[in-house]
């Protein structure tokens, strides 16, 4: 029989407690955390009483795109901690930090344990979607209680209003006309914002782990090209969000909107295809994980 | 089972374009002591991070047990203790938190030798490690490697940062252990007296190549430094190839070199006209004379 690697105890390491306190303490913590983090995403739509319940008005403020670059780069920075040696070593030289925020030291200790490294792997992965997603998922299990939502574009009657309308009603063709004028209800919208949400944060998530795996190893310590390597993304990132909002001046297309919209036209298309994607990133990873090496 | 417990062949590693380790050929006898020395930067710690997996060869073979670090499985790493040289564990954490979290992943974790150990240290188990010293620390770092009841201990600069006392107890705890038949160390030092103490065969390393590997009392038995002098018909043409170090100045020359019996340095000091002093070395001397890069003329 193989040996099994408890995985409690990784999680419990990564966790950090016993550190500061014991399961319940940190499990307190991270439960109020998640209602300050939980509550930011649904605030914009229903927070603000001008645009309360109007989907609509959420994407033509311009909210997102500074949300989910904050999102995705405390996201990338998290994930080169996670896994790259060379980050950690060069973020807290010397030192060493609980959980799954640790030094150099830490890799070393338990690599040289009798622990499977790809166990490990995902325990780290675990508290990194436990921590950053869970908000995100914590919506989705009460959007079926959030009031309704509507589609009302500011400006009615224009060609583009018309077409967006048109992509409302083909994604929601269960949308119906709402007590406001020039407004439709969409069935089931904040579940489906929610969720959109939601699916999007796990397939960064995916893409910035297997970037933290893919460079993990090429990263050596050197302060240049070690802080470079997990700040690429957020660059990336930022040149993209600003081209993205120069694009969609003037050609009218708004990529956030057209991705939730499709996304409600097909989810369970796109369910199944982040599973698949969530299964192969994760072997993958945990693959590259296991032959780190710690200089 | 093999009689060797770490074995490899002609182990290469570079960094950029710095060789650590060249051609590295190890063989660790089960159940021994097996004090590997060098200077700082010879590569002693490239060569035992590939040991442990924590690092890969760029060419050559490499067996821990009879399997490749980097096939090492779960069952593979039980029997594998490792402290390293700089040895660093969660600060936040206490000593008893620590052990405990340790065991989870070793069936036959020794919490015996854990208090015999915590006791002999006077370490207190409910401090966090923030609050021991370094050396305490370190004494941490050796109680969990031996608590796991490894096979093979590998131990880098494991002495470091402890005083005589300490140093001395750490190396009585080592020679309890190896009272466990089949047990084997590997134990990497700069602290020479240390490695005399204990150690039944040695390991030297200088730039990245390993210069000499046999059991301590052969190498203080053959290994000789001697002194030539009084040449009659002058220098010119004595050389001793397989000399560790050959110096000479204007009317002498200085060889570490093996001697494996009298009639070797007759031979030569007949060849060349010249008169000869044996000169006997400790490990410290002998260490430095293999290390150190020959004299120029003078």
């Amino acid at each position: 029989m193989k040996a099994q690697t408890p995985f409690w105890s990784l999680l419990k390491n990564e966790l950090a407690i016993g550190c500061f306190g014991g399961t319940g303490q940190v499990a307190s913590v991270l439960f109020v955390y998640w209602l300050c983090v939980g509550a930011l995403p649904l605030l914009v739509v229903f927070g603000d009483s001008n645009s309360r319940g109007n989907i609509a008005a959420l994407f033509e403020a311009g909210f997102l795109p500074i949300i989910a670059f904050l999102f995705l780069s405390c996201l990338a920075v998290w994930m080169a901690y996670a896994t790259v040696p060379a980050f950690c070593d060069l973020l807290s030289p010397g030192g060493a930090v609980p959980g799954a925020v640790q030094h150099l030291g830490a890799f070393e200790f338990l690599f040289t344990r009798a622990v499977d490294r790809r166990k490990l792997f995902r325990a780290r992965a675990t508290v990194f979607f436990v921590f950053t997603l869970t908000p995100l998922f914590l919506n989705v299990l009460v959007s079926p209680f959030a009031p309704e939502i509507r589609f009302g574009p500011a400006d009615s009657t224009s060609v583009e209003a018309v077409r967006r309308y048109e992509q409302y009603l083909k994604a929601f063709p269960e949308s119906h006309p709402a007590m406001v004028p020039g407004q439709i209800v969409i069935p089931h919208g904040a579940v489906a914002y929610t969720a959109w949400l939601a699916w999007s944060g796990t397939l960064a998530f995916l893409l910035l782990q297997g970037y933290g795996a893919l460079i993990a190893r090429r990263v050596k310590p050197n302060s240049w090209w070690t802080a470079f390597f997990p700040g690429a993304p957020i660059l990336f990132l930022l040149s993209s969000l600003i081209l993205a909002a120069r694009a969609s001046r003037t050609t009218h297309v708004n990529f956030y909107e057209n991705s939730f919209l499709f996304f409600s036209a097909h989810p369970l298309v796109m369910l199944v295809s982040l599973a698949v994607l969530a299964i192969v990133i994760q072997t993958w990873c945990e693959r590259r994980f296991s032959k780190l090496e710690i200089l | 089972m093999d009689s060797n417990v770490i074995e490899t062949t002609n182990v290469s590693r570079s960094f950029a374009k710095s060789i650590a380790v060249q051609d590295l050929n190890l063989r660790v006898r089960r159940g021994s002591i097996y004090g590997f020395l060098g200077r700082n930067g010879a590569g002693k710690t490239t060569a035992i991070k590939m040991l442990v997996g924590l690092i890969w060869p760029d060419r050559g073979d490499i067996k821990v047990n009879g399997v490749e670090p980097a096939r090492f499985t779960v069952e593979d790493r039980w029997k594998i203790g490792y402290v390293s040289e700089k040895q660093i564990l969660n600060p936040f954490m206490r000593v008893d938190a620590l052990v405990h979290f340790t065991s989870s992943f070793y069936p036959n974790w020794d919490f015996t030798a854990c208090d015999r150990i915590l006791k002999r240290f006077k370490i207190d188990p409910t401090k966090r490690i923030r609050a021991l010293s370094l050396g305490m620390a370190r004494q941490v770092a050796f109680m969990l490697a031996v608590a796991q009841k490894p096979d093979l201990l590998i131990l880098d600069e494991p002495a470091a940062n402890l005083d005589v006392v300490a140093r001395r107890e750490f190396l009585d705890e080592v020679l309890d252990l190896l009272r466990e038949d089949g047990k084997t160390v590997l134990l990497s030092s700069h602290i020479l007296s240390d490695v005399e103490r204990v150690a039944e065969e040695i390991g030297i390393i200088a730039q990245g190549r390993l210069r000499i590997s046999e059991p301590l009392d052969r190498l203080k038995e053959t290994v000789k430094k001697v002194r030539f002098y009084g040449f009659e018909k002058g220098m010119n043409g004595f050389e001793i190839s397989d000399a560790f170090n050959f110096s000479r100045t204007s009317n002498e020359v200085l060889a570490t070199l093996r001697v494996e019996n009298d009639s070797q340095l007759l031979k030569l000091a007949a060849k060349h006209r010249c008169q000869y002093e044996v000169i006997h070395l400790n490990l410290e001397d002998i260490f430095v004379e293999i290390v150190r890069e020959p004299k120029e003329p003078t």
